[in-house]
């Protein structure tokens, strides 16, 4: 009797048991299913939407960044605009004092001499040098670059007798010529004769000058061409500016060179 | 006594039976709790594709669009700021070649300096010194440094010289190089080396 009540007592427990499980999982199952398959879709669907969606905002946050920089590049092409008329005077300054092409050696001799004459000097001799190449690269912003471009000396060496004033004027002439002639070398001394020799009187006013004097000229270097030269020109950044010392010097010292018209 | 008709109504009458027991208020309130519970839970998908949607309209109509926009804008641009035969174009290229072309001639400009500076100078430094010094001779080197010889009758007079050299503003870095007494004479040789600052 004891084990019957027993055994219904337990089947009384499971059935109840079963019941709170069924009834659990009726309210629960398909919330928490659904709740799941949001969360899958939250990271099959959303999260790469976001993602592309982040993706885009920064291409177009280049892009307008790309577009600042553009403007900026623009703008400073503008304000060059501006200048070009002042550039391209000193250019013309610039091209006619060390021209682009073979310079003319004999002339150049020939002209210093006439100045020699002209200042009641005696030319006593001349040697010609060979040519030169002295710069190859330029050191632009920051940056050393071939510019397809050479810088030749052309070297003279005169010797020169007068009065130390007429030697003066000469070395006056040659400054403040059209021509841009550089003093590479000198010489300038009193003529000692024998019995001067030592320094005793000093008296003499004859002048000696041994000078080497250097013209320049720029060619397009060996493995360049003109086209070539002209993208270089154009590579150099547009913030870029000219050495103003030497640009101040260009059109202080050679104004009476003018545009081509 | 005669039988009703058997008309709709009435079937449905003689079958309006339930088998089942009607449900307790327990199990109603259950079922309302269920149904409430799904319906929430369902918005939680249902919101993510509707964002989703929303994204997605988003990147292909909105954010494409305006990204090609600026591409155009961009390609545009950059464009004419390539086009080496534009007004533009042009002046960046005669920028560029005054650019390379100065700093190519900075160094022989740099050298190129008036003699009359250097004879201005010389003669003002000599001017009315007191140890008899007498310039003998000038001379430039390649790297630019001016030199002067000069004799005097004092031992004195390179130390004076060199003073006065080291006071002119136009100088830079001064140095006696050497001394000597000439032989027989009582007068001393020297040579002064300087450079000059650069001035148009």
């Amino acid at each position: 009797m004891a084990r019957a009540t027993t055994n219904t007592t337990k089947l009384l427990q499971d059935t109840q048991n079963s019941k709170a499980s069924h009834d659990f999982a009726q309210l629960y199952l398909i919330p928490m299913l659904l709740l799941i398959f949001g969360v899958i879709l939250v990271f099959i669907v959303l999260m790469p939407q976001v993602d592309t969606m982040a993706q885009k905002f920064t291409v177009l946050q280049t892009e307008q960044q790309d577009y600042d920089a553009l403007l900026a590049k623009k703008n400073s092409r503008l304000e060059l605009l501006s200048l070009t008329t002042t550039q391209q005077a000193t250019l013309t300054k610039i091209n006619a004092i060390i021209p682009q092409s073979q310079t003319d050696v004999v002339g150049f001799t020939e002209r210093i001499r006439a100045m020699v004459s002209e200042n009641n000097l005696t030319l006593s001799d001349i040697k010609s040098g060979e040519q030169v190449t002295v710069k190859t690269a330029v050191n632009t912003a920051g940056t050393t670059s071939d510019a397809n471009l050479e810088l030749v000396e052309v070297p003279a060496e005169f010797q020169i007798e007068g009065e130390l004033q007429n030697i003066r004027k000469f070395l006056g002439t040659l400054y403040g010529g059209q021509e841009f002639i550089v003093i590479k070398k000198m010489e300038l001394s009193k003529k000692v004769d024998d019995v001067d020799v030592n320094f005793s009187t000093l008296q003499t006013t004859q002048w000696s000058i041994n000078l080497t004097l250097t013209k320049f000229q720029f060619r397009i270097g060996k493995n360049g061409t003109a086209a070539a030269l002209q993208k270089s020109y154009f590579n150099v950044d547009e913030t870029s500016r000219a050495n103003k010392e030497i640009v101040d010097f260009i059109n202080e010292n050679y104004s009476g060179i003018s545009a081509q018209p | 006594m005669a039988e009703a008709p058997l008309t709709q109504n009435r079937i449905t009458e003689l079958f309006a039976f339930n088998l089942l027991p009607p449900k307790t208020k327990e199990e109603v309130k259950k079922d309302v709790k269920r149904k409430n519970m799904i319906f929430n839970s369902m918005l939680i998908p249902a919101a993510v594709l509707a964002v989703t949607s929303v994204m997605y309209l988003l990147n292909t109509l909105a954010l494409d669009y305006t990204i090609a926009g600026w591409q155009d804008t961009n390609a545009i641009v950059t464009a004419e700021l390539n086009d080496q035969n534009s007004d533009l174009g042009k002046a960046k290229t005669t920028n560029g070649e005054l650019k390379i072309k100065t700093d190519y001639i900075a160094d022989p400009v740099q050298k190129n300096v008036d003699y009359e500076q250097i004879f201005k100078v010389a003669e003002q430094i000599f001017d009315s010194n007191q140890t008899g010094s007498v310039i003998t001779s000038y001379g430039r080197e390649e790297a630019g440094v001016f030199t002067i010889n000069a004799v005097s009758t004092s031992d004195q007079g390179p130390v004076e010289i060199l003073g006065r050299f080291q006071t002119n503003d136009l100088v830079q870095s001064p140095s006696l190089r050497n001394v000597s007494k000439v032989k027989d004479t009582g007068k001393y040789q020297f040579t002064i080396s300087f450079t000059i600052k650069f001035k148009n």
